[in-house]
Parts: structure tokens; sequence; C-alpha cells
């Protein structure tokens, strides 16, 4: 990844951080709790 | 395809594939239908989970990458680099001072600033801390101060005697001894620290000509060194002065800490920020984005030669009331002239009578064969020299008022300028301290004085330098249509005392933007290093000084 990342520019760099976090959040609260269907 | 599209690529998938995730059947029964759906939702946790660590993978190691891309950027600290310019520009700084005509001697030798410390509220300790540097100063310049130097009464003889036996440093018993002493004198002598202070000036006094000599001989070092003369030196400071300045403002990394310590957002200084927009509008009788190359640098040396001036106005501002008061004094300098001269006669008098108490005390010590021990005498001579030292004080106080007078008829004529009458303030140390405690609330002495020098010898004060002191134009007046006429937008009132920081503000903003355009990093880095401190604390600190 390191290698992959040297492409980019920092603009780039700091847009990519914040998709991650903000998929990392969506993945958070996609999590099925006990008790849950998949309409919540 | 770069590795931005392919974690969008996999976010994608990973969106599609939870958002299709299908927790229920339709088909089975109760039982069945139940352990589908604990099934499936165990699949898709785990399925989230799984993601989830490689996105935090992704994240971690993304971090690791921006903190070190913006460790790398960040510049060098480096600030033995101005050293030699600053060792120079102060060098020169003091040759303009020492080569000055109007400053005293004793202010140029720093005798003028420990007689300024020695006041009724000193403590002992600063005393003799002041009187030490005092003797030290000459011992500097070969000149080796004795009892005899300090006789100018009895009782700063006894006091001086003492402490110049006494006089070692770290000696622990020092103190208590001149406690001592002092406590022994000053029922005899409650005017002690004013007599000391009255015996110091006297020693500059009977120095003066042999004080002038040396700072002569120093002058003539100096011109040497920088092979230059009184006339050339100005330009040579200029010169210097000037480029330490621009080595400060374009240094990268005092430029990178100013947005990295928080003291100004940068978001403000991006490109397409509507403050940054607004403040290159301000002064620009045109859109500043359309300007073309040359018409941006036209405005941006316009605006660096603004700044430099405004800053000299807003010293003017603080100093204005000094140049008014000597106005005053002008205009009354004929009566002012009569009053000195009167008072330096009485002065005279008064301290020839000061010697006589001083000889019949000596007489009354019985120290030779002529002379007989007699302790009434001594009594009376005490009490006469105190009573003396107190006539002398008035008239020492009448003569620090009424010397700038002297000063003024000497230096000033009907068509001086500003600036002649700002250095003309310079030639009485008492009266300058005097004024300059009237211009601020906190007096710091050492500060006050170099600020007030460095607004005297600041290159851009050209315009204090050919304006009339009579003239009856408002100075902002005269300045803001100079700038008009170099194709500012600008007003006098813009630049008005009420005014003027709020100008300086959003000129010092340009400068800042100039200034980084001209160095060794841009703002974008800036910014980058700011967004990742941010997110991740850059240790500074790890970037060693050049030494």
């Amino acid at each position: 990844m390191k290698e992959k990342l040297k492409d980019l520019t920092y603009d780039e760099l700091l847009e990519l951080l914040n998709k991650i976090e903000e998929h990392i959040t969506y993945l958070q609260d996609n999590i099925v709790k006990e008790g849950e269907s998949n309409e919540n | 395809m770069k590795i931005n599209e392919e974690i969008l690529k996999k976010i994608d998938i990973n969106k599609n594939h939870i958002e299709n995730f299908s927790l229920e059947t339709e088909e089975g029964t109760k039982k069945y239908k139940e352990k589908f759906t604990k099934n499936a939702i165990k699949e898709k946790n785990n399925y989230i989970n799984n993601e989830r660590n490689n996105f935090n993978k992704y994240k971690e190691e993304l971090i690791n990458y921006l903190v070190k891309e913006a460790t790398n950027l960040i510049p060098e600290k480096n600030s033995q680099k101005y050293n030699s310019l600053k060792l120079a520009k102060d060098k020169l700084n003091n040759f303009l001072i020492d080569s000055n005509k109007y400053i005293p001697v004793n202010y140029k030798y720093g005798f003028s600033t420990i007689l300024e410390n020695i006041d009724e509220n000193i403590s002992l300790i600063e005393l003799n801390k002041n009187i030490i540097k005092f003797i030290d100063l000459f011992n500097n310049i070969n000149i080796s101060l004795t009892e005899k130097d300090f006789n100018y009464t009895m009782f700063t003889n006894k006091y001086m005697k003492v402490l110049l036996e006494n006089m070692k440093e770290n000696e622990p018993s020092f103190s208590s001894i001149m406690k001592k002493t002092f406590d022994n004198i000053y029922w005899e002598c409650p005017t002690l620290i004013y007599q000391l202070k009255l015996n110091l000036n006297f020693i500059l006094i009977k120095y003066n000509k042999k004080l002038k000599l040396i700072l002569e001989e120093k002058i003539k070092k100096t011109e040497k060194e920088f092979e230059i003369n009184k006339k050339t030196a100005f330009n040579k400071y200029t010169e210097i002065r000037k480029e330490y300045a621009i080595s400060k403002v374009q240094d990268e990394y005092n430029n990178l800490m100013i947005f990295f310590n928080n003291k100004k957002n940068i978001n403000d200084y991006l490109n397409n920020s509507e403050i940054r927009n607004k403040n290159y509008n301000t002064f620009c009788i045109e859109n500043y984005n359309e300007l073309t190359k040359e018409q941006k640098q036209k405005y941006k040396v316009t605006i660096i030669e603004l700044f430099e001036t405004l800053v000299v106005l807003k010293k003017y501002y603080k100093y204005e009331n000094i140049l008014l008061e000597l106005i005053k004094k002008y205009k009354q300098k004929d009566k002012l002239k009569v009053d000195y001269l009167t008072n330096s006669k009485n002065l005279e008098k008064e301290l020839k009578l000061k010697e006589k108490i001083n000889k019949n005390y000596n007489k009354s010590l019985g120290l030779n064969i002529f002379t007989k021990y007699n302790p009434q005498k001594l009594k009376l001579n005490q009490v006469l020299m105190n009573d003396k030292i107190e006539d002398l004080r008035k008239l020492y106080n009448n003569q620090e008022e009424l010397e700038i007078a002297i000063n003024i008829d000497k230096y000033i004529n009907d068509s001086s300028t500003i600036y002649d009458f700002f250095m003309v303030s310079t030639t009485t140390f008492p009266y300058l301290i005097k004024s300059l405690k009237e211009t601020t609330d906190e007096f710091n002495l050492d500060n006050e004085l170099e600020e007030y020098f460095r607004f005297l010898y600041n290159p851009s004060n050209n315009f204090l330098r050919k304006i009339s002191a009579f003239s009856d134009f408002k100075i902002n007046n005269i300045i803001s249509d100079k700038f008009k006429l170099l194709g500012l937008k600008i007003n006098d009132f813009d630049i008005d005392k009420e005014h003027i920081d709020m100008t300086l503000d959003t000129i010092s903003f340009i400068n800042q933007i100039e200034n980084i355009n001209e160095s060794k990093i841009t703002i974008e880095d800036i910014n980058f290093i700011c967004k990742v401190n941010s997110i991740s604390k850059i240790n500074i600190e790890e970037k060693t000084e050049i030494i």
C-alpha cells in the first residue's frame, strides 16, 4: 500500500482518509445486534 | 488503478454486499426461519468485522504515511542562521548611537541607565549592584575608580570606602557589611542614596573628556571593521537591518510555526478563502484576482512599503506628545534659556558652598598636624551638608527640566523637521525618560529606550526626516495621499490613530502570504502539515536544529 500511496497528491491522501473513516463508521453502524432484523 | 480508486471500489463492493445481505427467508418452518436468521446475522457481522479490521489497517497505514510525509516537509529550525546578521545590525546600531552628536556620552556607555535605576525606592542590594556595575563600566575602559572619586560628600566617601574594600563577587559577607554600613550612615544622612547618585554624576562630569576620547577610538575601530564613516553608516545599517528582517519574515520554519501553534488559522490563508480575497482587495482599486502578474508584483511592492511606513506612523502616534511638548518649549526657548542660565549660576554657587563644607569637615577630622579633631564641628558640617544637598536637589531638578531648552536652542530652528525634534529629545536623558514614561502604562527602561531608538533609526522613517515640525498638514493625510498616487485604495481615515491597527492587521495578512511565497515552504504544504497534525500529533522537536 505504501508504494501506491506515493502516487497520490496531499489532497487525495486526506480525502482518502476521510472516505476510509466514513466507511469505518458505516461498517460500525451496520453491525446487527441481537434481536434486530435486517430492517433495522 | 490508483490506490484511492481501488479503495473506493472496495467500499462500493462492501456497501453493495452489506445492503443485499438477506437475514430472513420465506421458506421453511418457523424454527428453520429463526435458525436461518441467526446464522445470517452471524455471517453478516463476521463479514463486517472482517472488513472493519481491513479498513482500520488501511487507516493506520495511511495515517503513518501522512505523518511521515508531513514530518519530511517540516523545515529545519535554524535560528543560528541570522546570528551574524543580528550581530552586525546591533553593532551598527550602537555605532549610530555612539556617533550621534545629539546623544549624551553617558548614555552611550550605559551610565545613564544606571543613574536612572537609582532612586529613593531602590533596595540596598540593587543599589550596590548598580554602583558595582558603574565601577565595572569604568574598569572596562581601563579607568580604575578609587576612594578619591567618591568624595562628593563625607557620607558618600564613608560608604564607598567600605564598598570598594569589600567589593568582591559572591562574597557572602558583602551584603551584611554593606547593610551595617548603610544603617550606620543612614541616621546621620537620610538622603544617602541621592548623594551617592550625585556622586556618580559628579564622576561622569569629571571624566567626561576622557570618556569622549575613548568613544572616538571605538567609533574609528567600527568604521574600519565595516568600511563605513559617520555619513555612510546609516545606509549600511539600513541594508543589514532590511536583510535581517527579510531573512526572519521569510524563514520557512518561523512561518510554519505561526500556523502550527494556532496563532493564525491556515484556512484563512488558502487560495480560495474569502478572508484572503477580501484582504487582498481592501487596498486594490480593481479586483486583485484579475490583475496581471506585473500589476500583482507592483501591488505587492507598494503594500510592503505601506506596511513599513505605517509601522513608523504607529510609533509616531505613540511619541507624538514628545514632539508637541518640545515644540511648545521651542516657542518659549528664550525665557527658558534665561531660566537655565540663572539656575546654572545658582548651581555653581551652591556646589562651591558644598565643597567648602566638605573641606571644613575634613579639617575637623584632625588628620594632620595643622588641624585638630573637633567632634562638634564634624557634627555641624554633617548637618550643613544635608541641608546643602536639599538645596542642590532643587537646582538639579530644575536643571534637568531646563537643559532641554538649551539643546533646543542649539539644534532647532524654524525649518527643523519632525525628526530633528525627536533627536533633540535624546540630548537630555532624564527629560527623555520622563517623556517616555508618559507614553506607556507599563514602563520598562531598557525596552522603552530600545524601542525609541529603533523608531529613530528605522529606515522607513523618511517622512519624519522630510516633514517640517511646524507644518499644518496632518501626517496621515500626507501618507495616504502618497500611497494613493502609488495606486492604492486608501484614505487618511484608514491610518488615523483609531484605525491604524486594523489597517496594519490587513496589511500584515497580505505580507504574511507574500513572505511565505518568497520562502521555501508553500501555503499548501503548511496546510497539509497542520491538517495531518490535527489527525495525529506530529513531534516537531524531532527535527534537530542545525548549528
